[in-house]
């Protein structure tokens, strides 16, 4: 029965937690599904719910003789259920299979509770308490029709690579009947979310294995490097910046470009920058983020001229080719946090050897976005940002190619249609769309309102004013600006002390992985010891013990140890297979100690074989690129004093 | 009424895989046993008039309708459930 007082209480808590939702709340009253909910009374008296369908076919929601021991016996056919295990459960009508997943686990579970029908959830407001639904309980729930974004990318955000193996999945009774294809949809939604999480984590491995040597090649580039808080608020809220990307749009305004004339300062993307340099426009910056990125596409005589604003991890082809400043920014890799520790440590001058991070959603146009902002850009103008596949095509004419391929839209199952900037539907793809919502996300969260979109076509970014390019010239770029004076004027990041703590750390390198080899063999032997232990008939608790104490001690040094972490990171393909199998259930404790002492053995070993092997291959790194300090580097008093001590000076 | 318990479980078991239609089909071909079970309960006054009549017509809804959900319901929680009650009860006496 309908209960105005549950609603109540229940709309309440839905408002405060999920106030989107909520807002939409009035499209219930359009609702077009083509079936009608009625209540029948159940063998123990309460009313259940049954739908009817438009042919008089009658379909049970609820058990009549079992409602409550069918989710019992559901609960139940899951084993033992561990923590950290995701569900994902169709049907809101079925919360209390939630509340009782979540005891099982101790609320540290991961559920998305998805619900197609606005009918029955409508339904559900009015006749169940669901306010623990709108917090309490570790769910996150998806309405259709309420909740903005995608399935699949709510899934992934919930459920981890490693967790997945072990995802529990529930469709309410008959919902495949009443509910078709938003069921259909969302086990698609479900695959989507793998094969992104998948996706994702190939992308890591394909840049980990990379980041890494990256990482040691550009400590030579770095040296001489600056850093971009040198950079911060350089515009003083006085000047506009553009940011440009190459998108396909590119080649219809790229020339207006010409027209701001040092009065605003010009960020190109890396894709962007041969096309600009092409036409006579000379970008004031231009950002690289990727640690794959062709040399090929920076291949100017001109790029030397132009700053670059980069990370340690950045393709070291490309950083060499680049023989011009360099602005670092602070990577994903947690080993320059040790780098900028040695730094400072030795430094004379310290203020700019700071971690610095630009917040990105993936994409370098997100990165040169924040980067502006960062300067202090009076307004941001975004220009060749498609986001879209405008005319069929990936990127501007000249990037990849002279003249880009044209793409089969409409076929492809990869591309799907967004709001387009004038009002319009545009075809994009699922890494686009992410780099976008992310602006979306970025403007909203800073209340941004100085954000202008000039491309000529594309995705809408909600949160942008939108304006041509001519006109974003005319109205904005009206001060002239000498970027190049100010930054010309600039001293590199690191001193001669500076300088020094950074070569000492890069020629220690090697030995530091040797001493993360050894202590994973110490780690190797401690697991098999405790597999030995655990295997005999009678368990010496006292033994078994100590030789947890060390493992764990191990294990906290792997865990903490900056050059351990540089390690495992070089070990994705491997971190894979340990990650899937690390909720795994076994019958009973012996074999569970078993299990995670083969693990172990597993791990160290591939520990201690990867950190010799890096430990070698660096050690021919730093052999031929030598990073050495001189008296050219001496920049200010204490440098001057820690020079004159210094061995270079006798 | 010996082998009610084997079919009911059978039911079950192509309920649990899915295959609705052919647990609809293995319910229709065992009818009689099913009914002779239900009647069974009536006549020794296990359930009422009343609840047998219930049960019987959320059978027929289940069938006409192709509910499968509704059929395991009454299959696992009304007819498997009374049994085990009925006969492990009995098996309980006689060892005693």
């Amino acid at each position: 029965m309908k209960d105005n007082y549950i609603f109540n209480k229940n709309m309440e808590a839905f408002i405060r937690a999920y106030p989107e939702e909520a807002s939409k709340y009035d499209l219930i009253t359009n609702n077009k599904e083509k079936f009608e909910l009625e209540t029948v009374i159940a063998y123990s008296g309460e009313e259940v719910v049954r739908a009817v369908l438009p042919d008089g076919r009658k379909l049970m929601l609820e058990g009549i003789y079992g409602k409550d021991d069918y989710i019992s016996d559901t609960i139940k056919s899951y084993g033992r259920i561990s923590p950290r295990t995701p569900l994902f459960l169709v049907g809101t009508m079925y919360i209390e299979l939630v509340r009782k997943f979540a005891k099982a686990t101790n609320d540290e579970c991961f559920v998305v509770l998805y619900e197609p029908s606005l009918k029955i959830f409508d339904y559900v407001m009015h006749t169940m308490d669901i306010t623990d639904l709108f917090g309490k309980l570790p769910a996150t729930l998806y309405i259709e029709g309420l909740t903005s974004g995608k399935l699949s990318q709510r899934m992934s955000s919930m459920f981890t690579l490693e967790i997945f193996p072990s995802l529990k999945i529930f469709i309410a009774p008959n919902y495949e009947h009443l509910c078709k294809e938003e069921v259909l949809r969302a086990s698609k939604g479900l695959r989507d979310a793998f094969t992104e999480l998948m996706s994702a984590w190939h992308t890591g491995a394909r840049y980990t294995d990379v980041a890494n040597k990256n990482l040691i090649y550009n400590l030579k580039t770095y040296a001489d490097g600056y850093n971009v808080a040198q950079l911060r608020g350089i515009l003083h809220g006085e000047y506009p910046a553009f940011v440009v990307s190459a998108g396909p749009s590119l080649n219809k305004n790229i020339d207006e470009l010409k027209k701001i004339k040092g009065r605003a300062a010009i960020i190109a993307v890396d894709t962007a920058i041969k096309p600009l340099l092409n036409h006579g426009i000379k970008p004031d910056f231009f950002c690289i983020v990727d640690g794959k990125k062709p040399t090929e596409l920076m291949n100017h005589p001109g790029i030397h001229e132009i700053p670059l604003v980069t990370h340690l991890s950045v393709a070291s082809g490309i950083m060499d080719l680049h023989k011009g400043k360099k602005f670092f920014y602070a990577s994903a890799e947690s080993i320059e946090d040790e780098v900028i520790r040695v730094c400072r440590k030795e430094a004379g001058n310290k203020k700019y050897i700071v971690s610095q991070n630009l917040p990105t959603g993936g994409s370098v146009a997100n990165t040169a976005f924040s980067f502006a902002y960062f300067m202090g850009a009076k307004e941001v103008i975004l220009v060749g940002q498609d986001l879209a596949l405008t005319n069929g095509r990936t990127h501007a004419d000249g990037t990849f190619k002279a003249k880009m391929d044209k793409l089969n839209l409409t076929e492809d199952p990869e591309y799907f249609e967004v709001d387009g900037l004038h009002g319009n539907k545009v075809y994009t793809r699922g890494d686009f769309d992410m780099y976008r919502i992310w602006f979306e996300k970025y403007i909203k969260d800073n209340n941004l309102t100085n954000a202008i979109d000039a491309t000529q076509g594309g995705a809408k970014i909600h949160g942008t004013k939108i304006m041509t390019l001519k006109r974003a010239i005319e109205t904005y770029c009206v001060k002239k600006v000498n970027l190049k004076e100010k930054i010309d004027a600039l001293p590199k990041m690191l001193d001669y002390g500076a300088r020094k703590g950074l070569s000492d750390f890069y020629y220690a390198f090697p030995e530091k992985l040797m001493e993360v080899s050894r202590k994973a063999k110490q780690g190797e032997r401690a697991y098999r010891k405790f597999a030995k232990l655990s295997e005999a008939e009678k368990v010496d608790n006292k033994e078994l013990l100590k030789c947890a104490d060390k493992i764990k001690e191990i294990n906290d040094y792997m865990n903490s140890d900056q050059y351990a972490l540089f390690v495992q990171a070089g070990m994705i393909d491997i971190d894979y297979v340990m990650r899937m199998s690390i909720y795994e259930e076994q019958e009973d404790e012996k074999d569970e100690r078993i299990q995670i002492a083969k693990q172990g053995i597993l791990l160290n070993g591939l520990i201690a074989l990867y950190a010799k092997t890096m430990s070698e291959n660096i050690a021919v790194i730093v052999k031929k690129r030598t990073i050495k300090p001189a008296k050219k580097d001496i920049n200010g008093k204490v440098d001057r004093f820690l020079y004159e001590l210094s061995k270079e000076a006798r | 009424m010996e082998n009610v318990r084997e079919i009911l479980d059978i039911i079950m078991e192509l309920a649990k895989a899915k295959r609705g239609n052919d647990a609809f089909a293995f319910l229709v071909e065992n009818f009689d046993a099913i009914k002779e079970y239900i009647m069974f309960l009536g006549e020794n006054q296990i359930i009422g008039i009343d609840e047998l009549n219930e049960l019987s017509n959320n059978l027929m809804n289940a069938v006409e309708n192709k509910d499968l959900f509704l059929l395991t319901d009454v299959v696992q929680y009304a007819l498997i459930s009374v049994y085990d009650q009925l006969f492990k009860e009995d098996e309980v006496d006689e060892k005693e």
